[in-house]
This record gives C-alpha cells, structure tokens and sequence, in this order.
C-alpha cells in the first residue's frame, strides 16, 4: 500500500515535470518568436510539437530519477544534476537536429543552448518557489504546533 | 494476547505476572519498558545503560549498521533498527524524513527549500537533517496539510 503510493507520487512528480517543461519550451517559443524572429519565419508544425513533448517526457523522466535515490550526499546530488543536465541536451541535440530546429552550425547550436539553459533554469527556479512557498505552510504549521503544546 | 486484570490486598505491592511459553523479543521489550518506567528508552554510552525520554531525542540516524540517538547534549547508540523505532515510537511525533533519519516533529524549528527537490529540517539545536520528498507528505500528513 505504502509502496503505491510512494509510485503514485512519483508518477504525479514526473508528470508536474514534464507538463512544466512543455509549458515553458512553448513560451520561451512564443516569446523568441514575437522578440527576434519576423513574422512566419517561424511555424510550429505537429513535427515540432512531438520533440517539444518528447524532451518534456525525457525531463520527467530524469527527474524521477532523482526522486527515486532518497539518500543522495550533497556530492551525488551535484553529479546527477549535471548527469541530468546532460541528457536533456543530449535529447535537445538529437530531436533538434532531427526536427531541423537548428542547423549543424556554430551559431545556430549556439542560440539552442542558450534557449536551453534558460529553459531549464526557470523550471529548476519554479521548482524552488513552489517548494518555498510549501515550507512556508509547513513552517506556519509547525509554529501552530508548538504554540498549541505550550498553550 | 489476554490481559487479566486481578484486585491485590491492601498490604500487597503492585505486582505484573507474565504467563508464557518462552519470552519473545516482543515480550521482553514490553517487560523492559515496565521495568524502566514512565516509558524511557534504554540507549547505550560508554557501554553503561541510560534511560532517555523519547521526547528528548531529537532524531534517530542510522550510520554503517549502527543506530544513534540524539539528543540536545548527547549521543546515544540504541540496539533497536530503526524500522524497529519506526513501530515504537508515537507515530504522532516521530517520522521518517529519510532512509536512514526518524525526526521528532516537535525539535523542527524549521524547513527550507534545497535546489534537487529536497527539504531541510533545522532542529532546535541547529542540527540540520534532510527531509526526502518521497517522506515529505508524511510529514504534511501529522501537520493537517
């Protein structure tokens, strides 16, 4: 019982991810096209589409990974988050380069990673802030707590 | 297992009788905690025998086999496992915050976010103590959240 619920909530954490990842590749989309790119020089076609979800899919999938180790030291932690990391450009190389969302040129891999660490730095932000704002209920149960007991 | 609850004489000390075939460990851990009273925890120190409230310790951490009690001023080794502690102490106080920590909620002064998805537990003392998200809804669970 205990253990399907701890995959439950693995699953609803891999899918929280994934979801977040798509959202945000198709505004950080949205946003680059009305910023730098004229008018129909860029058209999202159902091609384009399943690669945005493909690296949603990977992205949750990588965060479950993390999820599953419990005892991580503050050493394996930083080496999963680069492993992490990697995998999702490897995925973002593989699906661009096949979807021809950037050509095998220097500037044009360059405007795809910066994209890309920005991407992934606003869902591990929005990561954090969700879970800021969960510690803050916490804390102001905790403190209830405590002054209900010396009450 | 049945309890018979029989009326002493005045002049008569308190007095439990264990009617059994052989003494199990469950047995023998119930016959220890009448023996210590008030429901102590027996811990080791310097290979002496201490009898320590559980609502002391701050937390239980497992290290390479071993599990150790802390409290404010002390370290305690403790015989037990700790999914053992996990089924003997009150579950409304203590709780897994990872694979190898029980917390006493009441010794949290505070939780903050760590980058990874995971939380920090500050105690009373300042001890900090890593809380997994896989245990993190334990721990809403006993606040009402």
């Amino acid at each position: 019982m205990k253990n399907n619920e701890k995959n439950d909530g693995m699953i609803s954490v891999m899918i929280n991810i994934c979801t977040r990842v798509v959202t945000i590749i198709f505004i950080m989309i949205t946003i680059f096209r009305k910023a730098f790119a004229p008018a129909g020089t860029i058209i999202l076609t159902l091609k384009d589409i399943w690669g945005v979800i493909l690296i949603g899919i990977v992205s949750g999938l990588g965060f479950g990974i993390f999820y599953i180790k419990k005892n991580m030291s503050n050493k394996m932690l930083l080496l999963c988050k680069i492993l992490y990391f990697l995998i999702i450009n490897v995925t973002l190389c593989i699906v661009g380069l096949n979807i021809g969302w950037f050509k095998k040129e220097v500037s044009s891999i360059v405007i795809m990673e910066v994209m890309f660490v920005l991407v992934f730095f606003f869902v591990a932000l929005l990561v954090y802030f969700l879970d800021f704002n969960e510690a803050k209920k916490i804390n102001k149960k905790l403190k209830d707590r405590k002054e209900n007991k010396k009450g | 297992m049945k309890v018979t609850i029989l009326e002493k004489k005045a002049d008569e000390e308190d007095e439990l009788i264990v009617k059994c075939d052989y003494l199990d460990e469950s047995l023998t851990k119930l016959i220890n905690q009448f023996k210590t009273g008030k429901g102590k925890m027996n811990f080791y120190k310097d290979s002496k025998i201490v009898f320590v409230d559980p609502e002391e310790v701050l937390y239980f951490e497992s290290v390479d086999d071993k599990v150790f009690a802390y409290t404010k001023d002390s370290v305690y080794e403790t015989k037990s496992k700790l999914y053992q502690l996990e089924e003997e102490l009150p579950a409304s106080i203590f709780f897994r915050a990872n694979k190898a920590v029980i917390v006493n909620l009441d010794k949290i002064d505070s939780l903050t976010p760590v980058f990874g998805g995971r939380f920090e537990a500050v105690l009373e003392n300042g001890y900090k103590v890593m809380i997994s998200r896989n245990y993190l809804n334990t721990l809403k669970e006993l606040l009402g959240l």
